[in-house]
């Protein structure tokens, strides 16, 4: 009895030893010494919320209920903004020309409508259509697109009618397809599920990314594009895929399938990328660090992975990787690996950017893990708290 | 801070000894010994008992190479272990416990602690109470989220049981946990974070005896 417990407790204490590992840069106890508090603000900390808009000096953001609060800075505590009447649950928002649409649902049925405002609480029920069976929606400089759930594509210049692509249609098999538009270098760019086009809606060029060399598809068939970044400033193209890789186009509107450059290497274990944005942080030199942050998609939920210094020239100068304590440009890594946000599905990014032309804050929109505002700290120090 | 940290640990070795001092003390009294030798009687070579506690976990300071102490930032939090030793004599038996606690960081993360101890105990008896002072070494498992490490630990603890019949025994025990949480700097994590980890359990006891 006594020799078999021996054994048991000497089998115990080497699998301790075989399972020793340590994937943060920080010690345990180091780390439990360094931890403080997050500051929290007034909108839920586990809401979901993919879609954030600023108008009228005001930001705007769809966390199942409305919220706003003033921009730049301006206030701290959010207040909600009343729902459309019966649909009180937003999901996703657009600004077009200083109008804000929004897709709502009623609890009691399950299609959702599409409305407009101000923000001031008050909404208009605009036409949708498929019968209502609207899928997904975006809204890219001058038009709102809804998908259906059997993977068609609508536009709208104002929500009042929408004409049916037949260019692009349909896009998916099913409505849980991926779908994103962005608008850049004078042309639109659309990506559903295995594709990525350019054009005009009613126009659409497929442009999914091809080897150059032997001009095939670039990613394996069961991968899928998730989200599309236009960089203004680089005049570039980024798109993301669930298997972790990151793309990217210079100068988009003339580009063909083979003008992509693709990462060398993936998010490391695989995981799934989602909302993209690129900063360029004031640094103490002087400088500006430039960085892509992508978010992790919705079944890794691991905060976001950084691309320094994005380029095309060559493969690996677009490996997205964990922050790391070497580098804490977007946040002191302490704080960032013990805040929630390290360990949440990142839908996507929103920058507010202040009237002066140099400080902005950005917004990290979470499944479940509610919403991140990353703002100055004082000197170069940048930072996180949950809103 | 080096104030402050001797301060503690002046402090944590007064209670230690002074408890140790008066639970050694104990047995000089004749009637004491008397009871104890008619107790003892019950127990030889190979005797064994299992010993299960469960209690609070509470995080006292961290200090590091230079010193310096810390705050934990943890909450208080629980614990539970389960004991099997065998007694090589009358007063002296050694067996192995494994463990386990948890307690919460500011921002509620999780921070467990698993230590696996070879345990030695010594058995001070005056019928039908039992003081058994304790020192186990070993291993400890703490994982904090993405961040685990194995750790020395040494758990020095001191008990007092009440004898209900030759097989069962209820008490409180209380032990020191000592992890010197040391980095080599050759993986991810620098040198610079290691830290030494100082935590205090205090748990109710149940012991059977076969």
């Amino acid at each position: 009895m006594g020799k078999k417990i021996i054994s048991a407790a000497l089998l115990l204490m080497s699998a301790f030893l075989l399972i020793s590992c340590n994937e943060s840069e920080i010690g345990v106890f180091y780390g439990l010494s360094r931890e403080e508090k997050v500051k929290n603000y007034a909108l839920p900390d586990h809401c979901t919320s993919e879609s954030m808009v600023k108008t009228g000096g005001y930001l705007y953001v769809a966390a199942s209920t409305i919220y706003k609060k003033k921009a730049e800075g301006g206030e701290v505590d959010w207040h909600k903004v009343d729902s459309p009447e019966d649909y009180h649950n937003v999901t996703e928002m657009g600004l077009l020309s200083d109008t804000i649409y929004i897709l709502a649902y009623d609890p009691d049925d399950a299609k959702p409508a599409l409305f407009s405002g101000s923000g001031d609480g008050s909404w208009e029920k605009k036409s949708t259509p498929a019968d209502g069976k609207i899928s997904r929606m975006r809204v890219a400089e001058s038009y709102i697109f809804l998908t259906d759930r059997s993977g068609n594509l609508y536009y709208s210049t104002d929500g009042s009618s929408f004409t049916k692509d037949s260019g692009a249609s349909p896009l998916f098999s099913t409505s849980t397809g991926n779908f994103d538009v962005v608008y850049g270098d004078g042309s639109y760019y659309l990506n559903a599920q295995y594709k990525i086009y350019k054009g005009n809606p009613g126009s659409w060029t497929d442009i999914t990314p091809h080897r150059p060399s032997d001009n095939k598809s670039w990613k394996d068939d069961e991968d899928v594009y998730t989200r599309l970044y236009y960089d203004e400033e680089d005049n570039r193209l980024y798109a993301a895929d669930n298997s972790g890789y990151i793309y990217a186009v210079d100068s988009p509107s003339g580009a063909s399938k083979t003008s992509w450059q693709k990462s060398d290497d993936n998010t490391s274990s695989g995981l799934g990328l989602q909302g993209m944005i690129v900063l360029r942080i004031p640094t103490s030199t002087g400088g500006k660090h430039k960085v892509l942050l992508a978010g992790s998609g919705i079944n890794s939920g691991r905060g976001y992975f950084e691309v320094h210094n994005p380029r095309t020239e060559k493969r690996d100068y677009l490996d997205p990787e964990r922050p790391r304590n070497s580098i804490p440009i977007v946040s002191n890594y302490y704080d960032y690996m013990s805040f929630d946000i390290s360990k949440a599905a990142i839908n996507s990014f929103f920058i507010d950017e202040y009237s002066d032309g140099t400080s902005f804050d950005f917004y990290a929109l979470t499944y479940g893990y509610g919403v991140w505002k990353n703002s100055n700290k004082g000197g170069y120090e940048r930072g996180w708290n949950q809103e | 801070m080096m104030k402050d940290f001797k301060k503690k640990l002046i402090l944590i070795l007064a209670m230690f000894i002074f408890i140790s001092g008066s639970l050694w003390a104990a047995p000089s009294d004749d009637e004491d010994i008397d009871d104890q030798d008619t107790f003892v009687e019950s127990y030889g070579l190979g005797d064994q008992m299992f010993i299960i506690n469960a209690g609070l976990f509470i995080p006292l300071f961290f200090f590091d190479r230079d010193m310096e102490v810390f705050d934990t930032n943890l909450t208080l939090g629980g614990h539970g272990s389960l004991c099997w030793q065998v007694f090589l004599s009358n007063h002296f038996s050694l067996g192995a416990e494994l463990g386990g606690m948890f307690a919460l960081s500011p921002n509620e993360r999780v921070l467990y602690m698993i230590p696996l101890t070879l345990k030695a105990t010594y058995w001070i008896r005056f019928y039908p109470f039992e003081i058994p002072l304790s020192l186990g070494l070993g291993g400890n498992l703490s994982v904090l989220e993405e961040a685990a490490h194995i750790d020395f630990i040494a758990k020095p603890s001191v008990g007092f049981y009440w004898n209900m019949n030759e097989e069962w025994a209820f008490g409180i025990n209380a032990t020191y946990w000592f992890v010197p949480q040391i980095y080599s700097g050759s993986g991810k994590v620098s040198s610079d974070h290691s830290m030494f980890g100082n935590f205090m359990d205090a748990s109710l006891s149940v012991l059977f005896r076969f």
